[in-house]
């Protein structure tokens, strides 16, 4: 492009404009509030001012071997002006740091200072679209105008990045959580989407990947030990829509698109332009697409029965096949979790299986290894390997809605299952596995996370030993007061 | 627009006969190498299209448009950090250089329209200051 036309290109990304419109609303500000006085227990999804620190109570012993710091994120503002958001992927990120030391734990929660938290703080209303809410008081010049930093929190190279699915990362004071400013890995990646799932390297640095609404292409990135870009590549994947996680093996990148139509109309939110396609008249399969990591190009398509998709545990070669773990939820999951925000509950219907890709065949076979769960993790230091254990998170059965109150240790060849439920009055959140110091075994370390005590409406960070998770936990250390609920998170030890 | 703005504008282009002189201060250039590079428009078919003009400076000068008629146009202005003499993208065609706008206007992804850049530049010329982001 010559300097005579330049911006000429903007047309391009201008495809995906928005008409002005607002569409959050002061309707499910109310409507959560009515909700909210029936069931107190949802002010799991309430609003969060301001910042947190303080010390928690801790029950039982916590193990001398765990050091460090729990480094997690979610979403804490959800309101501003007397309009609340519509999507619970939509609020600011709310960083959050649990510094476990000498038998004691410390919290610490702030908000990430991006643009968009910085603009609306000083305008006192809601300025730009988020996920599932459609405000266009203010234009945006590119998607970190909207980055809501909310999703991920990495500690990386002695840096800490809070991380969006559809901008760039977020550098935060690893010690204050204090933001220091958007991370460009170099220039030519300005304002590329970084996906808040990147998966680390255990021979160092990490991949990643990204995508916009409606640019059908993914973009991949490999990242050195020392934050220098190695390579960036460019897939072009049609009918793309939300694409939140992958899953990395030793020889491959691997995606699941799930099959939504994703409307082009300007007057809706990118969530609600997201129409279900797996069902009825044409429904379309989820795609799996298999990247070559040595030469980031399109190996191979599998399809899988249609499905969305949000999480993966692992990926690993077996012979001429590739597995890995994912979470499967039936029907259009997206907009389900998204109704928290107004006070309502979808009970999940998902599961947990391990898909058998085998290229001959062109085939894809999914085994059942649990039933309704999310938040699949496993140990760091078999990733991209072989591996036999899945922490997942699961659902007793002891509420009604089959909210996820208990952890498991799932044993991914034999399918026998080390679990605990917290049960009713509980709702527990990603929980990460720990290894000891030159562990031996995935389970030699502690099963790490964080649960709502619904009923004393306060947090609570758990430490289980990954070898007796039924055991219950070996230590809980209680907060004096309630944290914003977290979607995921990184144990840095010490 | 209502009538008196209709008619106030039909004035103003009706008095296009005087030179006039718009000159553009660019705020929020990082770094002092490369060039601020300024693109001219005079209506929203040219807009981002074919500009009436374009000049550069040197980060920290003050661009300068001599001698225009009287009217309506719309300034684009990037900093050319490389001094490549474009503006460079993203994979996904997202300028990765500074960008602005006259009025410091605003598209959603994307750049504004000229009615939202849109200055009216009278027979005394103008000085207006463009941040870029």
């Amino acid at each position: 492009m010559d300097r005579r036309s330049f911006l000429h290109a903007g047309a391009a990304f201008g495809a995906l404009a928005l008409a002005p419109a607002v569409r959050a609303d002061e309707a499910t500000y109310q409507r959560f509030y009515a909700a909210l006085a029936r069931d107190p227990s949802l002010a799991v999804y309430a609003n969060q001012a301001n910042s947190q620190e303080g010390d928690a109570a801790v029950k039982g012993r916590l193990p001398r071997d765990l050091r460090g710091t729990f480094y997690r994120n979610g979403p804490g503002r959800f309101e501003l002006g007397g309009e609340r958001y519509h999507h619970w992927f939509d609020g600011d990120g709310f960083a959050q740091a649990w510094t476990v030391a000498d038998g004691q734990v410390r919290h610490r929660g702030r908000f990430v200072e991006t643009q968009r938290y910085r603009d609306e703080s000083a305008a006192g209303q809601f300025l730009y679209p988020s996920f599932g809410t459609l405000v266009t008081r203010r234009g945006v010049r590119d998607n970190d105008t909207m980055n809501a930093a909310n999703t991920n929190l990495l500690p990386y190279d002695g840096r800490l990045y809070a991380l969006w699915e559809g901008g760039s990362a977020t550098e935060l004071d690893p010690e204050s959580l204090a933001t220091r400013g958007v991370k460009t890995w170099s220039i030519d990646l300005r304002a590329m989407p970084f996906s808040a799932h990147p998966k680390l390297d255990p021979q160092g640095g990490m991949w990643n990947f990204g995508t916009l609404p409606g640019a059908n292409r993914l973009a991949l990135y490999q990242i050195g030990a020392r934050g220098q870009v190695l390579r960036t590549g460019l897939i072009p994947v049609p009918q793309l829509a939300l694409v939140h996680d992958f899953v990395v093996s030793s020889k491959h990148l691997i995606f699941v698109v799930p099959p939504y139509d994703l409307q082009n109309d300007a007057g809706l939110s990118f969530a609600d332009r997201h129409r279900w396609a797996g069902s009825g008249n044409g429904a379309r399969p989820a795609r799996v697409i298999v990247v070559a990591k040595d030469t980031l190009a399109l190996r191979q398509v599998f399809e899988l029965p249609p499905q969305m998709v949000f999480h993966f545990g692992n990926a690993w070669e077996d012979g001429d096949c590739t597995r890995f773990d994912v979470v499967l939820h039936e029907g259009d999951a997206l907009a389900e979790v998204g109704s928290v925000m107004r006070g309502e509950h979808t009970p999940p219907r998902s599961r947990t299986v391990q898909v058998t890709l085998d290229y001959a065949s062109g085939q894809a076979r999914t085994d059942r290894l649990f039933g309704t769960s999310e938040f699949p993790r496993v140990m760091p230091q078999v990733a991209m390997a072989r591996h036999r254990r899945l922490a997942l998170l699961g659902a007793s059965g002891a509420s009604p809605d089959l909210w996820l109150d208990s952890v498991n240790l799932v044993d991914t060849d034999s399918g026998k299952v080390d679990g605990y439920a917290f049960g009713a009055g509980w709702q527990v959140e990603e929980h990460v596995l720990v290894p000891r110091r030159n562990a031996r075994s995935e389970t030699d370390g502690y099963l790490v996370g964080v649960a709502q005590d619904l009923r004393a409406g306060v947090t609570v960070m758990t430490v289980f030993d990954a070898a007796g998770v039924k055991d219950g936990p070996v230590a809980l250390a209680r907060l004096p007061y309630r944290a914003p609920h977290c979607f995921h998170g990184n144990f840095l030890a010490a | 627009m209502n009538r008196f703005a209709l008619l106030l504008a039909l004035l103003s282009s009706a008095a296009a006969s005087h030179a006039a002189d718009l000159s553009i201060q660019v705020d929020g250039v990082r770094g002092d190498g490369g060039a601020v590079r300024v693109a001219l428009f005079d209506s929203a078919d040219r807009f981002l299209k074919r500009p009436l003009q374009v000049a550069s400076a040197a980060v920290g000068a003050t661009l300068e448009f001599k001698g225009l008629a009287a009217g309506q146009y719309a300034v684009s202005v990037y900093h050319d950090a490389n001094d490549n003499g474009k503006l460079d993208q993203n994979m996904m065609g997202i300028p990765v250089e500074a960008t602005g706008f006259s009025n410091n206007a605003l598209g959603n992804m994307g750049p504004p329209t000229f009615e939202a850049a849109r200055i009216d530049l009278s027979a005394e010329g103008s000085a207006i200051r463009v941040t870029l982001h």
